[in-house]
């Protein structure tokens, strides 16, 4: 066994080398990365997800399947030699190889983690036992599929059907179910053991997979998989195929007709409108005439501007009602194009904020539409000035509330705070956000009309992206600007300057205190007054960011809903971490959820 | 034994037995069932039928035990590409208590094998050679070869020849040659067995074989075979030595001696069979 074993070594051990650095360049990647999602074993688990998976599928074809493609395993054959030893010296091998790859991710991610928070050795261990029995049970795999000879890629064909099947037809969220849930969250949080179903899932993996390899090897005729390692006959191509064939019918069939949700409202939209249905799923509290005018809003939006920018026919847009949600939280439902925009929001709350939807609703269209390229900072205000003019474009008082929105913003319209957007944005939230967007482009309006701006965007937003060229020499929106005539730094001053002549700031004095708890640890305390009297209903928010976290995206931070002038946060801070810190309160004047105050500092 | 693929039938019913120390020749066409009763004796293959004894052990599967005492070169060497022959060396002599390093170095040099040329940058002739001095560096007992020589020049394949007959007298160890190369077998082989259809068709001692098997020219035909012939085919008859001596032809009958490749060809084509039958 033991010369099997170094043999392997001595015939491997240069590839598995090679990918062993492509692993270590993957996890500095995945280490800084991480640094930005949160999770202490975050980087780990993608590697899990990734690397691990690498570096199973090429042991298994390394050290099994190549035996038999290069017959050297005739050579073996003539060899004194069990084919249990065999098998049994190659299985180990493999089993040590990615063993070694995934304690060397772990042992580096764990040191990169101390250099910035104090990780124990406990907690560690809650990421480097999961993460062991996962890679020993997608070995085993591995190497069973490796033995199944000319079988082998049927078996990974099925075996990806399956669990497409099981996402998209049995709505089984794969990643929530053993053994792939030992390498779920909790590993990269690492605050906990895997649950017992997912270790003995993952052990019963490994012990069945060797036995199952074993039985491969020694039953029947010749060494390791030699019965199984011809070529398939035509016969079982055609079986083969057919059964795929039929399995893909088959699935698409059972996927095209899933039920989808009774959007029991839905607009009338013309045959060759560019829109497909615009629905809404009315939940509790939602009165048909309520639903039925949000959407024919939304369905005038959405038409007339993706008409406007002559983008390609769009799904569909829909909304599904959920009680429960803060009626100033738009989310997103992640699904594939094909599904159109969903987006579920408490629309039956007195409070809910349907200018703020329908701005969500427009932005994504245009965001989607461009590939994200709408988000880059040198146009994103116009992506956000354009969602937000779009909505109450002969809406007078539409615009007069949006207008007061960014009167009332604490931060101010400057081509320095323009050329940093996306950190002024974050800083205004989405409510005054979209007012002082809107401020800026009602401007531009002012300045060359609608017709012009309109056709701006179509130049920006519009144009598909063919080829590299197109990607590479693309229209910049300042030479646009330029070219249209437009002095930016004047429109900007003259947008400034109206939006300082609509109001004023709300009054709100919001502010946070540091309170030092031990141990390096620290506690925040918010406190909100307006006009020297405390305030009794308003939210603090808090999240702890990586140092090359820019802005903090989609993250959900903690929030503490305080019922008096004071609230301590929720969470608990390490010396050095970076922290996100606001404070927004629901404006009845300004119908949305105001940020008052947003700070991000680094913890002593 | 007998062994079946599916419907085709690679063995059918063969027999046979190599006395200890001999050379024993296998002959037989391509597809003749050579290979597969080679595959058979190595515990690569199970025979469906029949009992295999190998160096007086009775085995269905061969143990680890008896592999030590087996060497085996076959038709095409599926050596390591990336081994040097001293690496090939070092790694086979692991699994061989009896391994002999020094003789190993002779026989390559012998050979004239470079050991530290990789594998796939040796020609066929020499990857052979290399499986010849592996098979026999651990001095086995049995050596079973499996059409070692196809491919060789005729210089290689006598080289080949030459040693194996050498080892195995110095040694008194025993070889199974199969071959479909008449000369060859004829030149090394103390005794002979021609295989045809998974069935042994004659077997014995190459004079034996040229004394039992002639052809027959009669000027008029016989109103009956003598007693003790079997036609093999046409005018090929066969009997014993003592048979041919004894009988008494009619005059003008002309009694021809065949070579070793005309009784291989008498036997080993297929309507041979049909006749004989």
């Amino acid at each position: 066994m033991r010369r099997i074993f170094f043999k392997e070594l001595r015939e491997h051990g240069w590839v598995f080398s090679v990918l062993f650095v492509l692993f270590a360049l993957g996890l500095a990647v995945s280490l800084n990365r991480a640094d930005e999602e949160g999770g202490r074993f975050s980087a780990l688990k993608d590697f899990l997800m990734t690397f691990g998976l690498v570096a199973a599928l090429v042991g298994g074809n390394r050290l099994v399947v190549r035996e038999y493609t290069g017959k050297t395993q005739l050579f073996l054959e003539t060899l004194p030699l069990s084919r249990t030893k065999v098998a049994l010296a190659k299985w180990v091998f493999g089993w040590v190889w990615v063993s070694f790859s995934g304690a060397a991710a772990w042992a580096a991610t764990w040191w990169w983690q101390t250099r910035t928070v104090a990780v124990p050795l406990d907690d560690a261990l809650h990421a480097l036992v999961p993460a062991l029995l996962w890679l020993s049970a997608f070995w085993s795999l591995c190497f069973v599929a490796g033995l199944l000879g000319r079988y082998r890629l049927l078996f990974w064909v099925v075996f990806g059907l399956y669990l497409y099947a099981l996402d998209e037809v049995g709505q089984v969220q794969v990643m929530e179910t053993p053994p792939f849930h030992i390498i779920s969250e909790s590993l990269a949080v690492a605050n906990a053991w895997p649950a017992a179903l997912d270790v003995v899932v993952c052990l019963v993996i490994t012990l069945v997979g060797l036995v199952l390899g074993l039985v491969l090897t020694t039953a029947g005729e010749g060494s390791i998989a030699a019965t199984l390692s011809g070529r398939m006959t035509s016969r079982e191509r055609i079986a083969s195929f057919s059964t795929l064939l039929v399995g893909f019918l088959l699935f698409s069939a059972l996927t095209r007709n899933r039920d989808r949700p009774a959007f029991a409202l839905e607009s009338v939209t013309p045959k060759d409108s560019p829109v497909g249905p615009i629905g809404l799923l009315p939940g509790e509290g939602v009165t048909e005439e309520q639903g039925r005018a949000l959407i024919e809003s939304i369905a005038v939006d959405v038409v007339t501007l993706v008409q406007a920018l002559q983008f390609p026919k769009l799904a569909g847009v829909y909304v599904v009602a959920q009680r429960g949600l803060d009626p100033d939280v738009v989310l997103r439902v992640p699904l594939g194009e094909k599904d159109g925009v969903v987006f579920r929001a408490n629309v039956g709350d007195p409070r809910f904020d349907s200018l703020g939807l329908r701005y969500r609703i427009l932005h994504s269209i245009i965001s989607d539409r461009t590939n994200d390229r709408a988000l880059n900072e040198d146009r994103h205000w116009l992506l956000d000035g354009l969602a937000s003019y779009w909505n109450v474009r002969g809406n007078a008082e539409g615009r007069a509330l949006l207008r007061k929105r960014g009167a009332a913003a604490p931060i101010g319209l400057s081509l320095q705070s323009i050329a940093r957007w996306n950190e002024t944005f974050e800083k205004a939230g989405d409510c005054f956000g979209m007012g002082i967007s809107f401020v800026l482009v009602d401007a531009l309006v002012d300045e060359i009309g609608e017709e012009a701006v309109v056709e701006l965007a179509r130049r920006v937003f519009a144009k598909p992206h063919r080829n590299l060229r197109d990607a590479l020499f693309e229209e910049k929106l300042p030479a646009l600007l330029k070219e249209k005539g437009v002095d930016f730094a004047k429109l900007v001053e003259r947008a400034e300057s109206a939006r300082r002549n609509a109001g004023g700031l709300l009054g709100y004095q919001g502010t946070y205190e540091l309170l030092p708890q031990g141990g390096g640890q620290t506690r925040v305390k918010f406190s909100l007054s307006k006009d020297g009297a405390p305030v009794t209903r308003w939210r603090g928010l808090s999240a702890s960011a990586g140092p090359w976290q820019a802005g903090i995206g989609d993250t959900e931070p903690a929030r503490v809903d305080a019922r008096s002038g004071d609230a301590m946060a929720t969470s608990t801070y390490s010396s050095g971490e970076r922290l996100f810190l606001a404070i927004e309160v629901d404006e009845p004047e300004l119908k949305c959820s105001a940020r008052v105050m947003q700070e991000w500092l680094v913890l002593p | 034994m007998r062994r079946r693929f599916g419907r085709a039938i690679a063995l059918d019913g063969l027999s046979l037995a190599v006395q200890r120390g001999e050379i024993y020749g296998f002959l037989g066409r391509n597809g003749a069932g050579k290979t597969t009763t080679l595959r058979v004796l190595t515990g690569v293959l199970r025979a469906d039928a029949g009992i295999v004894e190998v160096l007086g052990q009775q085995v269905t599967k061969v143990p680890v035990e008896l592999k030590r005492r087996i060497g085996s070169v076959s038709q095409e060497q599926h050596f390591y590409p990336w081994m040097s022959g001293r690496e090939l060396g070092r790694f086979v002599s692991g699994f061989y208590p009896t391994w002999d390093g020094p003789e190993f170095e002779r026989l390559t040099k012998l050979l004239d094998v470079p050991l530290d040329k990789r594998a796939m940058e040796l020609s066929g002739g020499t990857r052979t050679k290399l499986g010849l001095a592996l098979a026999l560096a651990p001095r086995p007992d049995l050596l079973l070869l499996d059409e070692p020589t196809t491919g060789l020049d005729p210089v290689a394949r006598r080289e080949f020849n030459d040693l194996v007959s050498t080892i195995v007298k110095e040694r008194g160890c025993t070889a199974f040659l199969s071959s479909h190369l008449v000369d060859e077998v004829q030149q090394v082989a103390h005794r002979v067995g021609i295989i045809q259809a998974g069935m042994m068709r004659i077997e014995g001692a190459v004079p034996w074989l040229l004394e039992s098997v002639k052809r027959v020219k009669l000027l008029a035909p016989l109103p009956s075979l003598p007693p003790g012939f079997e036609v093999v085919r046409g005018d090929v008859l066969r009997a014993t030595p003592e048979t041919w001596s004894a009988t008494p032809w009619p005059e003008g009958t002309l009694v021809e001696p065949l070579t070793l490749e005309d009784i291989f060809l008498a036997f080993a084509r297929t309507d041979a069979v049909a006749t004989a039958a």
